[in-house]
């Protein structure tokens, strides 16, 4: 039951060069929160007229905390509002990651792909596991977390500025012998990145969900503009909307390129 | 108490003039925990086919200004599931069901409406003639008086139910296309569909999307919409069911005044979910405000 509601904004802080923390009050979709659904910002009175779809990063004690870097005008106007404004809000939108029980959760996010990890972080350590965590950045100024005792935490930058120096996927694959098997691989992050870990995981027999992402504009099924090629249980190839079938899906049925 | 009933003819009545605009708003039940539906006075369902259609290829969608451009290619369930699935839902429903049917043949037009004509819960069709017409070469149906007219002198033949023709703006005269309709014994006309649009990135030269060309809605083709309802209206006498970037009920009283009997939401369902439950209220407050006791005087009082 996604609710649609005006909320205040708590705190709206800057994590790093580009990446800023909202927490919004709003107990109620707070409550039926999981981990891999996204939420829906509304603007008003803009040129650009789509809602803005982010995924959630964490949902406890009635406050939704949302992730996001500033990319356009929509994300630098959500940048300058400040702690006691009133937002339009939508959610929880879409499906949720299935987490497995027994062996290692691996949380792979590249970018700011590692919004929906954090939350399914949190929700993983109430169920007394302590994940892996794996972030990939560009460099250290878009880097953010830098620790975090929840987790076993791994940073990777692709200049090496901090961490191991590469991609994060590159990463994974440098730690993959010290991780005790067998491995649910969860992973938001690009397209690119998405691509190469599915090829690595399906090689390696390792199960791997990843959370995608597409331009929307409801949100909610009724434009159908999200669709995405992917593949049915019977290996169907079908046109899946992002935004209600996903956003998140085993690997192996999508299509990177769809 | 503003009296918000609008008749459309003989056939239909609405509890006020507000309904969804086909493909904005799924079958009925997506925004259903969202909002009542009973809000609107009618819903138009998204384009139903014979078949299943699995749509266009992504991208389908692309924001521009004040607008989008979509091409979804008719994505449906088709006549058949929508029966099985979305009875039991729509049936409770207390407003007017109209559904939408699209066709690339005519008698892929002809099938669906003989089916759904015989349920007892759809209580009126709109036909979306901006369909290609693969049987001339895809010509859109709506596109040529002769060939729109014949199409619907021959669905009217088929269901004695509410029968409106859902008009593109992508003609020379869309006054010509109304005329045929309310000749060929159309119950009423809605307009406008989407206009042509299309949009590129300037980086990789690539169209942003898949059919290169698609269709433009939003607050941008509001005042296109406007004039079409205006022309119209000067030319036939039954009921215009007016469309095209509403966002607001200043918006939907502009309609009104332009001729247009009842409106149609469309891509505002997509930036504001609540855009009915703010425009009645308004609606309301602007009649009181200014002495108006019925909604239905305002059509057609353009002061020119």
């Amino acid at each position: 039951m996604k609710k649609y509601l005006s909320s205040k904004i708590i705190s709206n802080q800057q994590l790093s060069k580009s990446f800023f923390q909202m927490d919004i009050n709003c107990p109620e979709i707070v409550k039926i929160s999981e981990p891999g659904q996204f939420v829906n910002i509304y603007f008003s009175g803009d040129k650009k007229i789509f809602p803005r779809p982010f995924s959630i990063a964490g949902a406890k004690n009635g406050i939704l905390k949302i992730v996001y870097k500033v990319v356009g005008s929509q994300t630098l106007q959500m940048s300058r509002w400040k702690s006691g404004h009133d937002l339009k809000i939508l959610g929880p939108l879409g499906n949720k990651f299935s987490i497995k029980t027994g062996g290692t959760h691996v949380l792979i996010g590249g970018g700011v792909g590692i919004a929906p990890m954090l939350f399914l972080k949190d929700s993983l350590v109430t169920k007394n596991s302590k994940p892996y965590l794996l972030i990939g950045a560009r460099n250290k100024d878009e880097m953010f977390l830098f620790e975090d005792y929840e987790s076993e935490l791994n940073l990777s930058t692709d200049d090496g500025s901090h961490g191991f120096r590469g991609n994060v996927v590159s990463y994974f694959q440098a730690l993959v012998d010290s991780m005790e098997k067998p491995l649910h691989v969860y992973c938001c992050g690009p397209d690119k990145m998405l691509e190469v870990l599915a090829a690595y995981c399906k090689k390696m027999k390792f199960d791997l969900q990843v959370s995608i992402e597409k331009v929307m504009a409801c949100g909610m099924g009724l434009c159908q503009g999200c669709a995405t090629k992917t593949k049915t249980e019977s290996g169907e190839i079908k046109y899946s909307l992002v935004c209600k079938d996903g956003p998140v899906y085993n690997a192996g049925d999508v299509f990177f390129n769809g | 108490m503003v009296d918000m009933r609008i008749k459309l003819g003989e056939k239909i009545s609405l509890d006020n003039p507000l309904m969804t605009a086909s493909g904005t708003f799924g079958y009925g039940n997506e925004l259903s925990d969202v909002l009542d539906i009973n809000n609107y006075g009618g819903i138009v369902t998204k384009s139903l086919s014979i078949e299943p259609r699995i749509g266009n290829p992504p991208p389908r969608i692309v924001e521009t200004h004040c607008g989008m451009i979509n091409s979804i290619g008719l994505a449906n369930i088709g006549v058949e599931t929508f029966l099985e699935e979305k009875a039991g839902f729509l049936s409770d429903y207390k407003g007017q069901l109209i559904v939408n049917i699209a066709g690339r043949t005519d008698d892929e037009y002809f099938a669906a409406l003989k089916r759904l004509t015989q349920v007892d819960w759809i209580q009126g069709f709109e036909i979306n003639v901006s369909c290609p017409n693969v049987k001339e070469g895809g010509i859109e149906f709506g596109k040529d008086p002769k060939v729109l007219g014949q199409l619907v002198k021959e669905l009217r033949q088929l269901t004695d139910k509410f029968l409106m023709i859902k008009l593109s703006p992508n003609v020379t005269d869309i006054g010509i296309m109304a005329e045929k309709c309310q000749e060929c014994g159309a119950d009423a006309v809605a307009m406008i569909n989407t206009l042509y649009g299309a949009a590129i990135d300037i980086y990789s030269r690539k169209p942003l999307i898949n059919s290169v060309i698609g269709g433009l809605s939003g607050p941008a083709i509001k005042p296109v919409a406007i004039a079409s309802v205006i022309k119209a209206s000067k030319v036939i006498d039954i009921p215009i069911i007016g469309m095209g970037g509403i966002s607001c009920g200043q918006d939907v009283v502009e309609f009104l005044l332009a001729g247009a009997s009842a409106v149609e939401l469309g891509t505002v369902h997509f930036f504001n979910p609540h855009a009915v439950i703010e425009i009645l209220e308004f609606l309301k407050k602007y009649c009181d405000e200014n002495n108006i006791s019925a909604i239905s005087d305002l059509v057609g009082k353009i002061d020119y």
